[in-house]
C-alpha cells in the first residue's frame, strides 16, 4: 500500500518518507503503539517503497512487487510471527533468520525482517538477536513491531530506533468507515468511539455484533437487582461457555463503567465512548457513587487478568457477579445503603 | 514460499549435517561493509551513528578511563590477561572496548596501546574477517556443542597474527553445560590464546567463570560526557541542535552512549540535510526534541500532580486528553509520573529532615544523586508538597506504580491511566500536619476530659499514671512556671549530652524515654520498652541517675520513672497517621471502645483498597 493510501500516523511517515530521501535509513526500527492502528502496514509499505521499481520515494501499488509484498510472497521480505500452535517466538527462528539475512538479497536490494509482534519473542530469542541488531549483514533491515516496551530487553531497546504510533483520532477512523465500508454517518462515528481509534479492530469488527450485542450484554449487566444470585448464577454460566465471549463482555462493561466514571468526573460533556447510550450512562452516573465505580473497575481489571490466565472461568464471573449485585443493593444502578 | 520451502528442507536434513552448519556459525560475524552493492543505487548501505562512531582508539571511548587506563598499562607493561570479563549496562563500550583490545594485540606495529588501524590486521578485525580474530555471538551459538568448536580450535596456532582471541559476546546466554565444558580451557589456555567476554548480566555468569576472568565493570557515562561526545558528532553531522537540547538527549539517554546516538539518529531522521545537501536542516532545539521524541513536557507531569494534590480529578481528564490528542505515549507519560511521584516523596522526606530549609541547600552533591533535575524544577517539587505528608505521598507512589502497571498491560492504556488518575485525585485524607495535630489534641483533651478510666497500672511500678493525664498535669504546671514544649525539648536533649559524656549506656537508654515532667522539683519520665524499663528501676541506676540529674539542673532533684508500656507514645509521627481517625468529632464509637477498654491509640491503618 503506498504511503499516500495510509489513515493516520502523518508524522511517523513523514519520518520515514525523509529518511528515504536523505538515504538515512536505520537498519534496526522498533514500531511503538496500540494494537490495530497500522504498524504492520506501515512496515509493509515501506519494504514496498524500497522494493518498488516504478514509485519515486513511493511505491505504487499495482506492479509485481508491491502485491508480492502485500500477499507476503516476496522473497526478499519475510514477516516471523509465532508458529502455529507456539505462543512464542523462539531462538530458533532467530538462528533462521539470521542465516537468512546472512545470503544477499534476490532482488539485490535490502533485505526485510518484520518481527511481529516483537514482544512475543523470548528471552533467548531476543538475545541471539542482539549481534544482528547492531551490526546487521550489509543491506538487511530489521522491523520490529510491539505494543509495549515492558516485555523487551533493555539492549534490544537500545538497539533500535523508535517510532511512536499512536491511536487513530475517532474523526479519521469515523471518515474512513464511511468513505470505505460505506457506513451509516452515525453508526461510522459509534463504531471509531467503540474501537478507540483502533483501525484494524474497527475493520475487522462484525459492526451488527459490536453494536448490538454489546448493547444486550450491558443492559443485561444493569439490570440485575438486588440479591439476584440466581440471574447471576445463569448469567455466568452463559458467559462462561466461550472464553473470548467472555474476555469480550468483560471488555464491553469496563467500557461502560469507564464512561460512566468519565461522566461523574466531567459531567455530561465528557468523552464517552458508548455514544449511543448517553441517556443511561447519565442516569447510572448520578446514582452511582464513585468510589463504587472506581472498586468496580478494579474488580474488572482483575476479572481480565484471571480470565487471560485460563483461571476456572466460571469461578470468577461469579465471585465478580455477586460481588457486584451484594455490595450494591438495587442494581448496578443504584446507589448502595 | 520459496524460503519456507528451503527452510523445511533445512531442518529435515540428518544430524551430522546440521551439526556442521552449526559449525560454520562460528565463523566471525560480520561487522562491516562486507555486502558492497553499489550497483542500487535507492536506498543502500546507510551506517547509523552508533556504527559511524565507534570509537577506533582506547583514547575515544567515553567516560570509562578506569578502564582503558588498566588496559593501555597491562599492554605496555606486557601483562596481558588471558581472560578477560568485561560487564556494564548497554551501550557504553563494552563490544568496542573488546574489539580495540584485539586490534591492540594483534596490530602489526604492537601489541601497542594505540592500534595504527592502518595495517592488514587492524583492518581485517575491523572487517570482522581475520582469521586469528573470532566474534562470537553467544547468544546464539550458546550450547556445548559450539563452545567444544572453540576448544577444539583454540589448540592451533594462529594463522598469521600474534594471538587467537574469542571474544564472546552477550555471553550471560551460554547454557550451563556450556559455561562448564569452557572452564578448563579459561583457565588454562595455549600461550597465544585470549578471551574477552561481554555482557550485561553478569549475574547470570557462574562463579567458577567470573573466578577466571579479570572482570572490568563498565560505568554508566555521566550526562556531561554524552552530550560533550554528541555535540562532536552533530558538528560533523552538519546537524544544528542547541545544547539545551544535547543535554535533554543526554540526560534521556540514561547513561548509555547507544542510546543517546540511536535518539540523535531519530532527531536526524526529521531534521537531517538530506543527501543532496542542499537543505542545511532545521534547527533542532528543546521545543523541536520534544515534539521529535514523543516526550511529554515536564509542565504536564507538574500540572497533573498538582491537580492530584488539589483533589481535581476532572483537570487530570482533560490533560489526559491534551496529551491523547498531540499523539504523545501514553505508557510513557505513566512511568514518568511514577518518577514525578517519587520525587515528590523524596522532596518532602529531605523537607522533612532538613528541617530549617536551608540544610538541603548546602548538599548539592547529594541532591545530584537523589534527583537528575535542574535547580529549578526542584523549586517546584518543594512547592508542592509543603503542606502534605509523607503518608499521603507514600499512598500517592503506591497507587501510581501499581497503576502504572495496569497501564503497561492494558490495551487501553488511556483508560487505565484515566481510572488511576482519578483514584489518586479522589484519595481521602491529604490534610495537613499541622491541622491532623489541631484535631489530635482535640480528641485528647476531650478523653482526658471523660475521666473515670479504668487503668490496669503493670505490676510493680512506681507513681504509674495515665498518659492523658500526665500530658494534662504538665500542661498545667507548665503554664504557670515551666519552660514551653520546645524549651523543654532543649532541655532534656542538653541532659542527655551531659549524661552521653560519662556515661554512654545510661544515656543511650533515656534517649527512648519520654520526659514528662523536667524539674524544678521533679523529674519524671516515662518508658515504653519492658528492658529499658527494667533497666532504669534498678536502683543503683535510679541512683545515678538522679546524681547526673542533681549536677545538671544544680538543685534536688526526685526521680520518677513510670512505665507506659502498653500506651502510646504520641509522638509527632504518629499523629501524622491518626489524621484520618480524628475526624471532626464522629468517631463516637471510638471513644467509646477506648472508654470501655482503658485503651488508647497505639497505631491507626489506612484501608488499603476501597
Amino acid at each position: 500500500m503506498p504511503f499516500t493510501e495510509i489513515v493516520g500516523h502523518q508524522k511517523q511517515l513523514e519520518v520515514l518518507g525523509r529518511s528515504l530521501e536523505g538515504n538515512r535509513l536505520h537498519h534496526a526500527y522498533l514500531f511503538l503503539g496500540p494494537d490495530g492502528v497500522g504498524k504492520r502496514t506501515v512496515a509493509l509499505s515501506l519494504a514496498a517503497v524500497i522494493h518498488c521499481s516504478f514509485g519515486n520515494h513511493d511505491s505504487c501499488g499495482r506492479c509485481e512487487t508491491c502485491l508480492s509484498i502485500r500477499d507476503g510472497n516476496h522473497p526478499d521480505v519475510r514477516v516471523i510471527k509465532p508458529e502455529p500452535g507456539k505462543r512464542e517466538i523462539t531462538i530458533r527462528q532467530m538462528r533462521d533468520l539470521q542465516r537468512q539475512l546472512e545470503f544477499r538479497s534476490f532482488s539485490g536490494k535490502k533485505k526485510i525482517a518484520i518481527i511481529d509482534p516483537a514482544h512475543l519473542m523470548n528471552i533467548p530469542a531476543q538475545n541471539s538477536l542482539l549481534k544482528t541488531l547492531e551490526d546487521p549483514p550489509g543491506d538487511a533491515l530489521l522491523i520490529l513491531i510491539s505494543n509495549n516496551t515492558a516485555s523487551l530487553l533493555s539492549t534490544v531497546l537500545s538497539r533500535c530506533l523508535r517510532l511512536y504510533f499512536s491511536f487513530i483520532s475517532v474523526e479519521e477512523t469515523a471518515g474512513f468507515l464511511e468513505g470505505r465500508k460505506g457506513i451509516a454517518p452515525e453508526k461510522a462515528k459509534l463504531l471509531a468511539a467503540l474501537t478507540g481509534g483502533s483501525l484494524g479492530e474497527a475493520l475487522n469488527c462484525d459492526e451488527n455484533k459490536l453494536l448490538d450485542q454489546r448493547k444486550r450484554w450491558i443492559e443485561r449487566f444493569s439490570s440485575l437487582s438486588q440479591g439476584n444470585h440466581r440471574g447471576v448464577m445463569a448469567l455466568a454460566e452463559e458467559m462462561a461457555a466461550d472464553r473470548e465471549l467472555s474476555l469480550q463482555v468483560v471488555q464491553w462493561v469496563e467500557g461502560w463503567y469507564r464512561d460512566i466514571l468519565i461522566h461523574q468526573m466531567t459531567g455530561p460533556e465528557g468523552e464517552i465512548r458508548n455514544t449511543d447510550m448517553g441517556e443511561k450512562i447519565h442516569e447510572a452516573a448520578s446514582t452511582h457513587p464513585f468510589k463504587h465505580t472506581l472498586s468496580v473497575l478494579s474488580w474488572i481489571g482483575r476479572v481480565k487478568g484471571e480470565l487471560q490466565r485460563n483461571y476456572n472461568r466460571r469461578l470468577i464471573l461469579e465471585n465478580f457477579l455477586i460481588k457486584l449485585v451484594d455490595r450494591n443493593p438495587c442494581g448496578p444502578g443504584a446507589v448502595p445503603t | 514460499m520459496l524460503i519456507a520451502g528451503s527452510c523445511a528442507r533445512r531442518s529435515r536434513k540428518p544430524r551430522q549435517v546440521r551439526k556442521e552448519a552449526a559449525v560454520a556459525v562460528v565463523i566471525p560475524v560480520p561487522q562491516g561493509s562486507l555486502a558492497v552493492s553499489d550497483d542500487h543505487p535507492k536506498y543502500m548501505s546507510y551506517k547509523v551513528l552508533a556504527r559511524k562512531w565507534r570509537p577506533r582508539q582506547f583514547g575515544e571511548i567515553v567516560g570509562q578511563g578506569h578502564i582503558t587506563r588498566i588496559l593501555t598499562n597491562a599492554i605496555q607493561s606486557n601483562r596481558i590477561a588471558h581472560s578477560y570479563l568485561f560487564t556494564g549496562i548497554r551501550g557504553v563500550g563494552k563490544t568496542t572496548a573488546a574489539r580495540i583490545l584485539a586490534r591492540a594485540l594483534n596490530c602489526e606495529k604492537g601489541p601497542t596501546p594505540d592500534p595504527c588501524n592502518q595495517c592488514t590486521s587492524c583492518l581485517e578485525i575491523s572487517n570482522g574477517n581475520s582469521i586469528d580474530v573470532f566474534e562470537i555471538d553467544g547468544a546464539t551459538n550458546r550450547g556445548i556443542d559450539e563452545v567444544r568448536q572453540i576448544i577444539e580450535n583454540i589448540r592451533y596456532q594462529p594463522a598469521k597474527s600474534r594471538y587467537k582471541i574469542y571474544i564472546i559476546d552477550e555471553v550471560h546466554q551460554v547454557t550451563k553445560e556450556g559455561f562448564n565444558a569452557l572452564l578448563k580451557t579459561l583457565e588454562e589456555p595455549p600461550p597465544f590464546g585470549k578471551f574477552i567476554l561481554a555482557t550485561t548480566e553478569p549475574h547470570r555468569i557462574p562463579d567458577t567463570i567470573l573466578s577466571r576472568c579479570q572482570r572490568f565493570d563498565f560505568r554508566r557515562i555521566s550526562s556531561r560526557d554524552i552530550a560533550r561526545r554528541l555535540s562532536e558528532i552533530a558538528r560533523d553531522e552538519n546537524l544544528r541542535v542547541t545544547e539545551g537540547a544535547l543535554l535533554l538527549i543526554s540526560r534521556e539517554a540514561e547513561g548509555s552512549m547507544r542510546d543517546a546516538q540511536s535518539l540523535l539518529e531519530q532527531v536526524l531522521s526529521y531534521s537531517a540535510p538530506t543527501a543532496t545537501g542542499q537543505e542545511s536542516g532545521v534547527q533542532v532545539d528543546e521545543q523541536l526534541l520534544l515534539d521529535i521524541l514523543g516526550v511529554v513536557e515536564r509542565k504536564v507531569l507538574y500540572d497533573l500532580s498538582e491537580a492530584v494534590i488539589k483533589g481535581d480529578p476532572k483537570r487530570c481528564i482533560e490533560i489526559v486528553a491534551g496529551v491523547m490528542a498531540q499523539g504523545l505515549d501514553l505508557t510513557r507519560l505513566s512511568r514518568e509520573l511514577v518518577e514525578q511521584f517519587r520525587n515528590l516523596l523524596v522532596a518532602r522526606l529531605l523537607q522533612e529532615k532538613g528541617g530549617g530549609g536551608e540544610g538541603h541547600k548546602s548538599e548539592s552533591s547529594v541532591l545530584g544523586l537523589l534527583f537528575d533535575l535542574p535547580d529549578q524544577e526542584f523549586e517546584d517539587l518543594n512547592g508542592q508538597v509543603s503542606e502534605l505528608s509523607v503518608d499521603t505521598l507514600m499512598d500517592y507512589f503506591r497507587v501510581m506504580s501499581d497503576g502504572d502497571l495496569e497501564v503497561a498491560r492494558s490495551s487501553y492504556p488511556r483508560f487505565a491511566l484515566e481510572t488511576t488518575l482519578i483514584r489518586l485525585a479522589t484519595l481521602p485524607g491529604a490534610i495537613p500536619v499541622a491541622e491532623a495535630l489541631e484535631r489530635l489534641e482535640g480528641l485528647e483533651r476531650r478523653l482526658s476530659g471523660e475521666g473515670g478510666r479504668a487503668e490496669v497500672p503493670p505490676s510493680g511500678v512506681t507513681g504509674e499514671r495515665g498518659r492523658g493525664e500526665n500530658r494534662v498535669e504538665t500542661r498545667e504546671v507548665n503554664t504557670s512556671e515551666s519552660p514551653r514544649p520546645e524549651e523543654k525539648a532543649a532541655v532534656w536533649k542538653k541532659f542527655l549530652a551531659f549524661i552521653m559524656e560519662e556515661k554512654k549506656f545510661l544515656a543511650s537508654h533515656l534517649e527512648q524515654v519520654v520526659p514528662l515532667k523536667l524539674p524544678p522539683g521533679k523529674l519524671e519520665i516515662g518508658v515504653g520498652e519492658r528492658h529499658q524499663l527494667n533497666y532504669l528501676m534498678d536502683p543503683e541506676n535510679l541512683t545515678t541517675l538522679k546524681d547526673y540529674a542533681c549536677r545538671f539542673f544544680a538543685s534536688e532533684v526526685t526521680v520518677i520513672v513510670s512505665s507506659l508500656i502498653g500506651k502510646s507514645l504520641v509522638s509527632e509521627s504518629k499523629t501524622v497517621g491518626l489524621k484520618q481517625f480524628v475526624d471532626d468529632g464522629k468517631n463516637n464509637m471510638v471513644e467509646e471502645t477506648l472508654r470501655i477498654f482503658g485503651g488508647s491509640i497505639k497505631e491507626v491503618k489506612k484501608r488499603a483498597e476501597y
